[in-house]
């Protein structure tokens, strides 16, 4: 089996959004949403500090699409547009999907992004890598971990890009890989564990 | 044709009907984006209004079924008129669900992939089946009456068909799990509106058909009362259950509801929804005045409206990791607006008016159906 995933450390994050702008441009995503997006924790607005002066500190969490082990939107989609492949990410069948939204509601994470109108780009052209399918209105969207590049054995863009070398990307179900490695080391931390969705993506610091 | 079916009523409703057509046509065109949801409150009249004709209609069933099931004779006068209020909402109820599709044209997927472990796969499948359900059971009380039996049977799947309908209803939102504000409370809530909001819609549709036995100072009308206070007061007693609990251990709905943005939905339900209406039933519980258990009815269904609403939101108001600057919209004002209007770390919803157009045609239509079907069983059955 195969499980791929990403870990992100907090400690290395810059907040420089360029994961977040890679994944953009790689997979066509319109304007008005994104699937990778980057939040300033504790924090009312985007590079905001936390704390009182002099005592601050400023922590980044770039949040996505967890491919969860038990994902909460594959549960309530009544299509099965949703669903787990056998390289252990969670996908969309576009073609499968009737705009429900059932799965946005069931997100955790608000990973999710939904094309309410028909997708513009103020390029006035798509962009990105010729390989990802085009999605049109009315269909659910979020990150594929780079469905098209690692498929092909490429690194998602978001890893690739990352110039603080803050994701790793890899196989969890290989306990050699680095990723695994990384999962091993106590400090690592799921998002909202609670809920039992049993994220892949997981965060050091 | 009918007389009834040509009066001014009628073509207004029909006209207002069409309209609602005509500009979900134009969403069909332009997409869910002209209605006021985007990416954090993703769902919003359309899927409050489900909520309230599912109730309704589920509350109605459950009405016509137990005067066949209990044999209560004295109440069988207002058994059609909630028999056909059942199956009109119900109908309605699966047309707001509809509207909600953001691709309608590949909503076959769901006959030929369904994912049965969808709370909306079960949903499909109740409204259904409480459609045909309803359908043999009015057949059985307007055309088989000489056989007792027939309507008695459908009587005893009708009745616990009704509660299952509403409980899958509240588990399309209860069984969420990222909403912390829907819970396993949703089911039992939704039971209490069901019945006093399919009461309340019962009662003013016998009202105004001037269905016999519902004069002033029958009995039947003060039985009808002293019953929708009742259905009232469980209604209250759930919502303060939910409620004061929810303060009391500081849960975060609570303060939305009690003073903050959903306030004025929370506070309209209660007092116009619940405790007004109580205080006027429990005044003409003897039933020597119509047009007061009337106006309590309607009452009670404006409340049940507000809480759909309100429920519907509350689980939208936060997003569950937080952090700045927050979720992106996705809407038309996010694509064009520039960054400001991309962002937002709280839900904000209010309906446009396209959307509350549709919202009200389906209101026109539910009152246009029951008269249309009415009076058809009416003329074929005498």
């Amino acid at each position: 089996m195969t499980r791929l995933a990403i870990a992100i450390d907090q400690h290395r994050c810059i907040g420089c959004n360029t994961c977040s702008l890679a994944c953009k441009m790689q997979n066509n995503v319109p304007d008005g949403m994104l699937w990778n997006r980057i939040l300033t924790e504790d924090a009312s607005f985007f590079d905001e500090a936390k704390g009182t002066y002099p005592n601050l500190s400023r922590d980044y969490l770039p949040l996505a699409c967890q491919h969860c082990e038990n994902p909460a939107c594959m549960k309530v989609c009544p299509t099965g547009a949703t669903y787990k492949d056998e390289m252990g990410r969670v996908e969309i069948d576009y073609e499968k999907c009737i705009g429900c939204r059932m799965c946005m509601a069931a997100c955790p994470y608000n990973a999710r992004v939904f094309n309410w109108n028909a997708p513009a780009r103020s390029a006035g052209f798509g962009y990105g890598d010729s390989r990802v399918p085009e999605r049109g209105m009315g269909v659910m969207e979020k990150c594929t971990l780079c469905k098209e590049r690692t498929d092909a054995g490429e690194e998602p863009m978001c890893v690739q890009c990352c110039p603080a070398d803050a994701r790793v990307f890899g196989d969890l179900d290989d306990p050699d890989s680095e990723i695994s490695k990384l999962r091993r080391n106590g400090n690592a931390r799921v998002l909202l564990e609670e809920m039992g969705t049993k994220p892949q993506v997981f965060y050091v610091k | 044709m009918d007389k009834t079916l040509k009066n001014p009523l009628t073509i207004a409703l029909a006209v207002v009907a069409a309209i609602g057509v005509g500009v979900w046509i134009y969403q069909l065109a332009n997409g869910l984006g002209i209605t006021g949801m985007d990416n954090m409150t993703s769902w919003g009249l359309y899927l409050a209004c489900f909520m309230f004709f599912g109730g309704v209609a589920s509350g109605a069933l459950a009405i016509a079924a137990s005067i066949e099931v209990f044999n209560l004779d004295a109440w069988k006068p207002i058994q059609i008129p909630a028999a056909v209020c059942a199956i009109v909402c119900i109908c309605c109820a699966g047309i707001c669900v509809l509207l909600d599709i953001g691709g309608i044209q590949r909503v076959w997927r769901m006959i030929v992939g369904l994912n049965i472990e969808s709370p909306l796969a079960w949903d499909m499948l109740v409204i259904t089946a409480s459609i045909v359900v309803d359908a043999l059971f009015l057949h059985a009380l307007c055309f088989k009456k000489d056989d007792a039996h027939r309507a008695g049977i459908i009587a005893r799947i009708a009745l616990p068909l009704a509660v299952l309908c509403v409980a899958v209803e509240a588990w399309v939102f209860g069984m969420q799990v990222a909403k912390e504000a829907w819970g396993a409370m949703l089911a039992p809530v939704f039971v209490a509106s069901a019945l006093d909001s399919g009461l309340a819609l019962v009662i003013l549709a016998c009202l105004a058909l001037k269905v016999k036995g519902l004069e002033a100072g029958q009995d039947l009308l003060g039985k009808l009362a002293r019953l929708l206070s009742v259905f009232v007061a469980v209604d209250f007693f759930l919502i303060f259950c939910e409620i004061a609990t929810a303060a009391y251990t500081g849960e975060s709905l609570a303060g939305l509801v009690l003073t903050g943005s959903l306030a004025p939905l929370f506070w309209v339900e209660v007092i116009c929804g619940l405790v007004l209406p109580f205080c006027m039933l429990a005044a003409a519980g003897n039933g020597k005045n119509p047009v007061m258990v009337a106006a309590a009815s309607a009452l009670v269904l404006v409340g049940v409206l507000c809480k759909r609403c309100w429920v519907l939101l509350s689980g939208f108001a936060f997003a569950n990791v937080s952090g700045g600057s927050g979720v992106t919209l996705g809407t038309v004002a996010a694509q064009t607006g520039g960054v400001a209007q991309v962002w937002t770390q709280t839900g904000s919803y209010l309906p446009t008016i396209p959307e509350a157009v549709i919202a009200v045609a389906v209101f026109a239509l539910a009152a246009l159906g029951f008269i249309v079907v009415y009076r058809l069983l009416a003329q074929k059955a005498s």
